[in-house]
C-alpha cells in the first residue's frame, strides 16, 4: 500500500501521512528536476498540509520510492492530484549575482558544483543614496569624493578652491556579516569604474578583514592587496590598491573569510587638473567615476553536500552565471564534465552515473555503499523473509552466489 | 446556465517569494534591489527570481516597481487555474466578465475573471483568473466549517426591488458580491408583515429579475427574498417590500423630484421635499403635522406657498396685529346724544419680504378689526354712555420704488411689487351723555392686516 508523507522541508520532520494515496508516477532523468505525481482521496486526513513548498515522500510499504517538493495540486477529477517535483528544483530557489560566470569559469567542475550549494548575498551600492551608512553599511566616510548620481556615475572627486578636482581622493566603509541572515563568508569585492589605459584617471580598491568595527586609516598597511606604483604621467603620483582585471565580474577573491566586518576602501586618483572641456568657465580637470561597488557573500543555503568527488579533472570554461540558478550552474558543470547529479535527503550527489533507471543506493553486507548498476548481480538480504535494510531505505546485498 | 467545473489546478511559473530587481544597465552597473515576502518565504520557502525593470527612472522607482511585483508574484493566490465549460447560457460572455462559480462537491463558491474563451456550438470554456483566495487551500480543508471560513458566506440578498406590471409585480433582487448563492427565492403574500412559507412561495431560480403574474388588480402584495446556495442553504429573508398590480390601463406613477416612501413605514406613502430636505407635501399618514386636526390619520398635507399651491384658492402672503388707541381732547362741548367725528392712520410697516404680485393674481389688502370700543379719558376704561358708530377700517399698500400709496383691489398689472402696508380707519362717536371741553374721547382697536393674493377673475 502506498502512503504519502508530508515533511517540513526545512526539519524533514513529518507532518502529516496521507494513506490510500493511488496511481503514483514519476520519473528520472539525468541532471533534471521531475515530476512525482500521486492521487489522494479528496477527505484524506492531513490534506491541508499538503501545500506549495512542502516536501513529499511516496512510501511504497516500508520503501520510500520517491520523494520531491510538493509544486502543483489539481482537484479537477475525484481525488486531489499531488504533483511534486524531485528535490533537484530544490537548487533552482537561489542565483547566482550579475555577470558572475568569468568568477566560476576556469574552475574543477567539482569545485564549481559545491560553490553553488550556499547562496550568494549581494550588496550593491550604485546610486547616491546607497553611499552611506545602512543595512549591511555600518561606516563609512568620504574624503575628497563625494557621490553624485550625475553623468552616469555616482562617486566623483571633490574640486579645490580654484575649480580644479583634487589629485586623489578615497571612500572607506565598513560591511558587517552580522547584519547578512545565514552568513557563512565573504565571497569578493567588484567594482565598475573608469580605469582607462590610456588616460589620466585611476580607481583602485583594496580591502581589509577583521574583527573589529574600527576602519583602518588610508594610510594603513593593513588594506590589501598592499601595493602601490606611480602612475603613468608626466606629473606622477603615488597609486596605491588593486587595479583588478575584469574588476566587475571577478573583482577581488575574498577566499570565503569569515571575519564579521569587511572594510574596504575605494580610491580615486587624476592626474590632470588643468583640462577643459568645450564651453567650461571657471573649473578644469577630470575626474574617474566610480559607477559601482559589489560586495558578494554567500549564506547558508538548504542543500548539503553529499557525495560530490573531491574534483573531475575537467576545467568548466564559459559557464554562464548571469543571475541564474544554482540548478543551471551545476548543470552546466555536470554536462561539461559528463557527470550526473542526484538530490537525496537534502544532499546533493554528483556521481558519473547513479546506476540506471532504479537509481537504487545499496549497501553491502559489510556496509559498503554501492551503486547498482547491474542489480540482476546482487542479492537482496532477507530476515525471516523480510528485506533488511538500513535507515535512509538503502537495501543491503550480497553479491549473488557469494 | 449549466456549468461544470473542469480544472482547478494551481501553476508555477512565475512564483517566487524573493525577487531580485534589476534596473536598466548591465551588469553590475546598474541599481538593483533584493526583496523578500518573508511571509511567503517562511511558508513556501525562499525562492528567488530575477525580474528586470528596464524602465524604472531611479533607485526608488526600481523599489516601488519590485514591490509591486513582488507582492503579485509571492501569492499563491495568482497561481492556480480554474477552467469552466458552461452551457445554455443565452448572453454571451466575454474577456475580462466578472463571474460567480459554485461548486458543490467541492465545497467552495468564488468569483474570477475570464481570461480566455474556447467557444463550441453547445459550450463554452471559460479560463478564470484573479481568484481571491487559494482555491486548493480552501479545498484541502477537511473539515466544513474550516471550508466555510474560507469561502464565501450566504448573506441576504440585497438591492430588492418590486415594480408593479398591468397583471403583477416584477421582483429584483442581487444576491451580493460576497455571498455564494446560486439562485433567489421570492415569496409574495397580501399580508402585510407576512411569515414567508412554501405557500408563499412565487418563484425561485437563478435570475436576479422575476416576473410574477396573476395577481389581483389593486391588492398590495408585499414581497421577502432570500438567496439559496448549491447544497440547500439558506440565506435569511430580506424585509418587505411591495407593491400593487395596477391593472390594465391604470395610471403610473412616475418618480422624479417625489420621494416614493415605503408604505409600510408609518410616515407617509408619498413625500415631497425642498432640495434642502424640507417636506413641504405629504399624502398618506399626516398625523402631527403642522395645522392637521388630533385623530386624522390618512390624508394630503402641505405648506401653502412653498410646496402647496392650489388652483382658485387666495393664498395668504403676509398678516400682521396691530393695537390702536388714539384720543381726541375736546376743543368744543359735545352735546348729548350726538357724535363727533374720529379718524386714524396706522403706522407704515415694511414687508418683510416685497410681495410681487403672479401672472393671474391680484393682491388683497384687509384691515380687520377684531375689537372697537370708546372710553372717555383713560385708556381702558370702556365708557358706557359713548361708543363708536359707522366706523370703517381700510389697508393700503405702497409699490416698491414709487412711493405711491394704493387702495386695494387695485388693477395693478402681475409684477407689482408691494414694499409696505398701513391700515387707517375712520367713523363716530356718539355721546348718550354730553362732553365738556377739554375732556377726552378715546377710541382703542385691535386690528389685524392681511395680504391675500387672490385670483384674478375671482371676488374680492
Amino acid at each position: 500500500m502506498l502512503t504519502v508523507r508530508i515533511l517540513n522541508p526545512l526539519t524533514r520532520s513529518v507532518l502529516a501521512v496521507l494513506p490510500e494515496a493511488t496511481d503514483p508516477r514519476y520519473s528520472r532523468r539525468p541532471r533534471s528536476a521531475t515530476e512525482i505525481t500521486v492521487s489522494v482521496p479528496r477527505d484524506a486526513p492531513g490534506l491541508a498540509h499538503a501545500t506549495r513548498g512542502r516536501l513529499l515522500e511516496v512510501w511504497r510499504g516500508d520503501s520510500l520510492e520517491a520523494s520531491g517538493r510538493l509544486e502543483l495540486r489539481d482537484v479537477s477529477g475525484d481525488s486531489v492530484l499531488l504533483t511534486a517535483y524531485t528535490e533537484e528544483i530544490r537548487l533552482k530557489d537561489h542565483r547566482t549575482p550579475a555577470a558572475y560566470g568569468a568568477a566560476l569559469s576556469g574552475r574543477d567542475a567539482a569545485d564549481v558544483i559545491r560553490a553553488c550549494l550556499d547562496r550568494w548575498h549581494t550588496i550593491r551600492l550604485k546610486s547616491v543614496a546607497d553611499w552611506r551608512v545602512g543595512g549591511s553599511v555600518v561606516n563609512l566616510a568620504m574624503t575628497n569624493v563625494q557621490a553624485l548620481d550625475a553623468g552616469g556615475g555616482t562617486l566623483w572627486l571633490t574640486r579645490d578652491a580654484q575649480g580644479r578636482y583634487v589629485r586623489n581622493g578615497y571612500v572607506r566603509l565598513t560591511f558587517d556579516a552580522a547584519t547578512i541572515p545565514g552568513f557563512t563568508g565573504w565571497d569578493r569585492i567588484r567594482w565598475a569604474s573608469d580605469y582607462p589605459p590610456d588616460g589620466l584617471v585611476y580607481t583602485t580598491v583594496q580591502y581589509a578583514l577583521s574583527n573589529s568595527a574600527t576602519l583602518p586609516g588610508e594610510s594603513s598597511t593593513s588594506w590589501l592587496p598592499n601595493v602601490s606604483w606611480q602612475s603613468p604621467s608626466t606629473n606622477p603620483q603615488t597609486l596605491k590598491g588593486e587595479r583588478g582585471v575584469l574588476p566587475d565580474e571577478i573583482g577581488i577573491d575574498l577566499g570565503g573569510a569569515t571575519n564579521r566586518y569587511l572594510h574596504v576602501i575605494c580610491r580615486l586618483y587624476t592626474d590632470d587638473q588643468v583640462s577643459q572641456e568645450e564651453g567650461e568657465e571657471g573649473t578644469s580637470g577630470s575626474s574617474p567615476r566610480f559607477y559601482a561597488l559589489e560586495v558578494i557573500a554567500r549564506t547558508q543555503g538548504e542543500i548539503i553536500a553529499g557525495d560530490i568527488p573531491a574534483e573531475t579533472g575537467v576545467t568548466v570554461q564559459a559557464i554562464n552565471a548571469d543571475s541564474v540558478t544554482a540548478f543551471d550552474v551545476i548543470r552546466d558543470a555536470c554536462e561539461q564534465a559528463n557527470l550526473d547529479f542526484q538530490v537525496v535527503a537534502g544532499a546533493l550527489h554528483v556521481a558519473e552515473s547513479f546506476g540506471g533507471e532504479d537509481g537504487l543506493h545499496l549497501v553491502t553486507s559489510e556496509g559498503t555503499r554501492v551503486l547498482v548498476a547491474e542489480p540482476d548481480e546482487w542479492a537482496i538480504v532477507t530476515v525471516n523473509g523480510v528485506p533488511l535494510h538500513d535507515a535512509q531505505g538503502r537495501y543491503f546485498v550480497i553479491p549473488k552466489g557469494a | 446556465m449549466k456549468a461544470e467545473l473542469l480544472t482547478l489546478t494551481e501553476t508555477t511559473d512565475g512564483f517566487a517569494t524573493a525577487i531580485i530587481a534589476r534596473g536598466p544597465g548591465t551588469g553590475i552597473n546598474r541599481w538593483q534591489v533584493r526583496l523578500v515576502n518573508e511571509a511567503a518565504a517562511a511558508e513556501y520557502g525562499l525562492r528567488e527570481a530575477v525580474v528586470d525593470f528596464p524602465n524604472a527612472l531611479d533607485a526608488d522607482h526600481l523599489r516601488q516597481l519590485a514591490e509591486d511585483h513582488l507582492a503579485h508574484v509571492s501569492d499563491p493566490a495568482n497561481f492556480q487555474e480554474l477552467t469552466v465549460r458552461v452551457s445554455g447560457h443565452d448572453r454571451p460572455l466575454r474577456i475580462g466578465q466578472r463571474v460567480r462559480v459554485s461548486d458543490g462537491e467541492l465545497g467552495f463558491t468564488t468569483t474570477g475573471t475570464i481570461t480566455a474563451l474556447d467557444v463550441t456550438e453547445d459550450a463554452t470554456t471559460l479560463t478564470l483568473g484573479a481568484l481571491p483566495a487559494n482555491l486548493l487551500d480552501v479545498v484541502n480543508r477537511r473539515e466544513e466549517e474550516e471550508r466555510r471560513q474560507v469561502a464565501l458566506g450566504l448573506p441576504a440578498p440585497d438591492q430588492v426591488d418590486v415594480q408593479p406590471t398591468p397583471t403583477g409585480i416584477i421582483v429584483s433582487a442581487r444576491a451580493g458580491v460576497a455571498s455564494r448563492a446560486v439562485g433567489l427565492e421570492v415569496h409574495v403574500s397580501t399580508v402585510n408583515g407576512f411569515t414567508p412559507d412554501a405557500s408563499t412561495r412565487a418563484a425561485r431560480g437563478p435570475g436576479t429579475r422575476f416576473v410574477i403574474d396573476g395577481l389581483p388588480i389593486g391588492v398590495r402584495q408585499y414581497v421577502r427574498v432570500r438567496a439559496y446556495d448549491d447544497r440547500g442553504n439558506y440565506s435569511p429573508f430580506t424585509q418587505q417590500v411591495s407593491a400593487v398590480p395596477r391593472g390594465v390601463g391604470g395610471p403610473e406613477l412616475v418618480a422624479g423630484t417625489i420621494e416614493l416612501t415605503n408604505a409600510e413605514r408609518p410616515q407617509a406613502a408619498l413625500s415631497v421635499k425642498t432640495t434642502g430636505g424640507a417636506e413641504v407635501l405629504r399624502l398618506g399618514n399626516i398625523t402631527g403635522k403642522p395645522g392637521v386636526p388630533t385623530g386624522t390619520q390618512y390624508g394630503l398635507w402641505g405648506v401653502a406657498g412653498a410646496g402647496v399651491f392650489i388652483e382658485g384658492m387666495p393664498r395668504v402672503v403676509y398678516t400682521v396685529n396691530e393695537e390702536w388707541a388714539w384720543s381726541n381732547i375736546l376743543a368744543s362741548p359735545v352735546a348729548a346724544n350726538t357724535a363727533v367725528s374720529f379718524t386714524h392712520t396706522g403706522p407704515a410697516i415694511p414687508l418683510p419680504s416685497p410681495v410681487t404680485v403672479p401672472d393671474g393674481y391680484r393682491l388683497r389688502a384687509l384691515a380687520i378689526p377684531h375689537t372697537l370700543w370708546a372710553t372717555r379719558g383713560v385708556p381702558g376704561n370702556i365708557a358706557y354712555d359713548v361708543f363708536p358708530s359707522a366706523w370703517v377700517l381700510r389697508a393700503v399698500v405702497r409699490r416698491a420704488g414709487t412711493g405711491t400709496w394704493t387702495l386695494l383691489p387695485h388693477l395693478d398689472a402681475a409684477g407689482t411689487t408691494y414694499d409696505q402696508v398701513l391700515a387707517y380707519g375712520t367713523g363716530f362717536l356718539y355721546c348718550l351723555t354730553g362732553a365738556a371741553t377739554g375732556q377726552t374721547l378715546m377710541v382703542q382697536a385691535e386690528v389685524t392686516i392681511m395680504l391675500i393674493l387672490v385670483p384674478q377673475g375671482a371676488s374680492a
